[in-house]
């Protein structure tokens, strides 16, 4: 059971407020959508929640554990934020099996079939820097969800692919879910984003100005 | 529309806040050698005052010696301000806009900057406005300095007898119009110097059309003219008995060094470095593909 | 264990991929030697020894990182930058400079959510700039040794004092009157310093923008050549300025702490930052 605490936490950058007071909590097993028109600050509370920067004020609370404090990033995440980055030089596997060799929690061939559940072929000797767009953002997908993380963070998901792409994403969202993950996605298709999410926050300059649990998202 | 273009990228290359931060630290180094030129001239000229008056005769004050022509940064190759300067000049000059085109690209603005101007004269405008910000970069701080010592050393026009202290010598380059208009002597090494700069930077340029890395298009030039240096320092300059001419820019966009250069090898500079950078951006740019 | 693996992937990314860490020592060192072997040969035709000098691998490495002889304003002398020794110390400031930089905003990000530790990932950052310099260096002591082999000078761990004095063209006032030899050994210092100033400038780009740093670190190198001062640590990458070498010049233990206590302090100052620094994609 993951439980994430957001409390009364606000980040400043070069004297602009990019996140304010913004309070939630979150659990396992449900989706989280963000909600919010561009510069809202969806993507800094998702690198806020990841550990990748610090709150100016309040504080993000990980298994009653404080973010920054007493752990400096999370036991068990996947991220994927906004670009997907990869090594040019390496192909899609050897990406994702470099990755998976810090933690050692998953072998080669959990690394193949999750390439092969994003849509990609892990036999293929490409190297990164050749890959489509559509591509990077499969295999920056498969990176986060590859190690089965207790929280799956995901910005924009959905961006550069086809159709075809963007129903895997919400068969790999579901199958999050499934597995009792706690996931956290952004994404500009407020469709998908009321089908696949639990709870929506949506976020304005910074703030969140409601909070909806599914199924009344209107 | 090439107008307007030019006009944007200008406005861009010139009013940024990397341009400022650099003529702040240009215009700082400069000091370093205001400051010890400024004392050397008031220790002189208290000492031949205080002679004066204890032997109670007039001494010759030797005013040229204590000219503004060889008491500015470009003159003088002793203090440590004119060392630093004559030294970062090649990171100063590229820092302001020698990012530009490969954060453009990088961004995919290079597209939208395209379809609105056209190709050619997207890269002749930011040809243009590296080329402005480039020499811009290099002379405002070296005129602060120049204006800055003028209110303070008097504009006295060199005497060829007081030939030691200044450190031109006949076979310098542009020597003649030091004794004789110091004035546009100064104008043109100001405007040697801005051609020279203007095209360093725009080496950023060309670099930046095969470099996807921003702050090592910025700093290779630096280690262009380094590597030159080097090269011949050690493969030319090999021989202490022999009076060499000046090859590298480095040495030669300071008047004072250690050898002199000549109209020849500053044009021929000038046409190496045009060619290569106009050809490599501008010529090639024009009917490149954007992805 | 984590530490290691972090650092095998640093050493795979950061360094083997990077040609000019290898290309730009292994020619500055061979131009370097060609250099003072013709410089040797003049100074053989010329008679300046009592006998026929063939330069030794010590000598070679001094000429490499010597320096320059301390520099007295004057009208007449103007300044000259040392060349080689710059090329030598800012090539590799040059080369250790983006890598941490940009992998912290890219591949770095996936790597530091699973290491778990922002200390571990700056240590093994610490530990690749520390090996990138000694292999950086370790190549121009490689060329020179086979370049010693294939002109057959000598391998003796003294350096050719009269050697020095003439090609760094150091004054006659400066000279030492000594009978102490000059070990090879002392060359190591310069390294120390390298590796110190690399990992200074790394610092420095957790609070300025790399190309601020590499600035900064360009200013310390020219100011450290023009003034002889304990303050500028560049001075103790010089040996033609070491005590035992000149009148005047800088104490090579204090150099030697220095350096120590520069490494020290950009690791654990480097450490300390990057526990509060915030991961954004800047460019």
């Amino acid at each position: 059971m993951t439980t994430i605490e957001v409390q009364g936490v606000s980040k400043i950058i070069q004297k602009q407020t990019v996140i304010q007071d913004v309070s939630a909590t979150m659990q396992s097993g449900k989706i989280y959508g963000f909600q919010g028109i561009n510069g809202s600050g969806k993507t800094m509370l998702m690198r806020l929640v990841s550990g990748l920067i610090r709150p100016t004020r309040g504080s993000i609370k990980i298994n009653k554990k404080i973010l920054g404090k007493d752990i400096t990033f999370p036991e068990s995440i996947g991220l994927f934020l906004e670009n997907p980055a990869f090594l040019d030089g390496y192909s899609g596997f050897q990406n994702l099996k470099m990755l998976a060799s810090i933690q050692k929690r998953i072998d080669n061939t959990k690394i193949k079939n999750t390439i092969l559940s994003v849509g990609l072929d892990p036999n293929d000797k490409k190297k990164y820097r050749k890959y489509s767009l559509g591509m990077k953002q499969r295999l920056g997908i498969a990176a986060a969800i590859a190690e089965n993380p207790e929280i799956v963070i995901m910005d924009e998901p959905t961006n550069s692919l086809d159709t075809d792409g963007v129903e895997l994403v919400k068969t790999i969202l579901s199958e999050q879910r499934e597995r009792g993950a706690l996931a956290i996605i952004s994404c500009h298709d407020l469709s998908i984003l009321q089908l696949m999410s639990d709870e929506i926050l949506l976020l304005e300059s910074g703030r969140i100005a409601k909070h909806l649990v599914a199924p009344n998202f209107n | 529309m090439l107008w307007n273009a030019i006009k944007l990228e200008c406005k861009k290359a010139i009013l940024n806040k990397l341009f400022l931060a650099v003529i702040l630290i240009g215009c700082t180094i400069t000091m370093f050698s205001l400051i010890p030129c400024l004392r050397a001239f008031y220790r002189d000229m208290n000492f031949l005052e205080k002679m004066s008056q204890d032997t109670s005769v007039l001494r010759n004050p030797m005013m040229p010696l204590n000219s503004l022509f060889n008491h500015w940064i470009g003159s003088e190759a002793i203090t440590p301000g004119s060392t630093d300067y004559f030294f970062l000049f090649p990171l100063l000059i590229a820092i302001p806009y020698g990012w530009s085109y490969c954060a453009e690209q990088r961004s995919g603005y290079i597209k939208n900057m395209v379809i609105r101007s056209g190709r050619w004269q997207y890269h002749l405008s930011k040809y243009i406005a590296l080329f402005l910000s480039g020499g811009l970069a290099m002379v405002i701080p070296l005129l602060f300095n120049f204006l800055t010592v003028a209110m303070f050393v008097p504009a006295v026009t060199p005497d060829p007898h007081y030939i030691t202290g200044y450190g031109i010598i006949s076979s310098s380059f542009l020597s003649e119009l030091f004794y004789t208009k110091p004035f546009l002597y100064v104008f043109l090494y100001l405007a040697i110097d801005f051609i020279y700069c203007g095209l360093i930077a725009c080496l950023c340029f060309s670099f930046a059309t095969v470099i996807k890395n921003r702050a090592v298009v910025v700093l290779l030039p630096f280690f262009v003219l380094l590597g030159f240096n080097y090269v011949c320092s050690s493969f030319i300059y090999t021989s202490s008995n022999v009076v060499y001419t000046e090859l590298s820019p480095m040495n030669f966009l300071r008047p004072v060094g250690a050898y002199d250069t000549n109209g020849f090898v500053v044009s021929v500079g000038i046409a190496i470095l045009f060619t290569i950078t106009f050809s490599t951006t501008v010529v090639r740019g024009g009917q490149s593909e954007i992805y | 264990m984590k530490y290691i693996k972090l650092l095998w992937f640093d050493m795979r990314n950061g360094m083997i991929k990077k040609p000019m860490l290898f290309i730009i020592p292994t020619m500055v060192a061979f131009t370097a030697c060609v250099d003072l072997t013709n410089r040797i040969s003049s100074l053989n035709e010329f008679g300046y020894f009592d006998f026929k000098l063939t330069g030794g691998f010590s000598d070679y490495m001094m000429y490499i990182y010597g320096g320059m002889d301390k520099y007295v304003p004057d009208l007449g002398d103007p300044f000259v930058f040392p060349v080689r020794w710059t090329v030598v110390f800012l090539a590799v400031s040059f080369i250790t400079l983006n890598y941490p930089y940009t992998d912290m905003q890219s591949f770095g990000q996936q790597i530091l959510v699973r290491t778990k530790g922002r200390s571990v990932w700056w240590l093994s950052k610490c530990g690749w700039n520390i090996l990138s310099s000694l292999v950086y260096h370790c190549l121009f002591f490689c060329v020179s040794f086979l370049f010693c082999i294939s002109v057959q000078g000598s391998f003796s761990s003294e350096i050719n004092k009269d050697l020095t004095y003439a090609v760094f063209q150091v004054s006659r006032e400066s000279i030492l009157s000594s009978d102490v030899p000059w070990p090879s050994v002392m060359l190591i210092l310069p390294i120390l310093i390298s590796i110190g100033i690399n990992l200074f400038q790394m610092v420095l780009s957790l609070f300025i923008k790399p190309i601020f740093s590499f600035f900064s670190v360009a200013l310390l190198i020219i100011s450290s050549s023009y003034l002889i001062s304990p303050y500028l640590i560049g001075n103790y990458a010089m040996p033609v300025r070491y005590d035992m070498v000149v009148n005047d010049g800088v104490d090579i233990k204090v150099g030697l702490v220095a350096a120590i206590a520069l490494i020290v302090i950009s690791v654990v100052t480097g450490v300390i930052r990057f526990h509060k620094y915030d991961i954004l994609n800047k460019d």
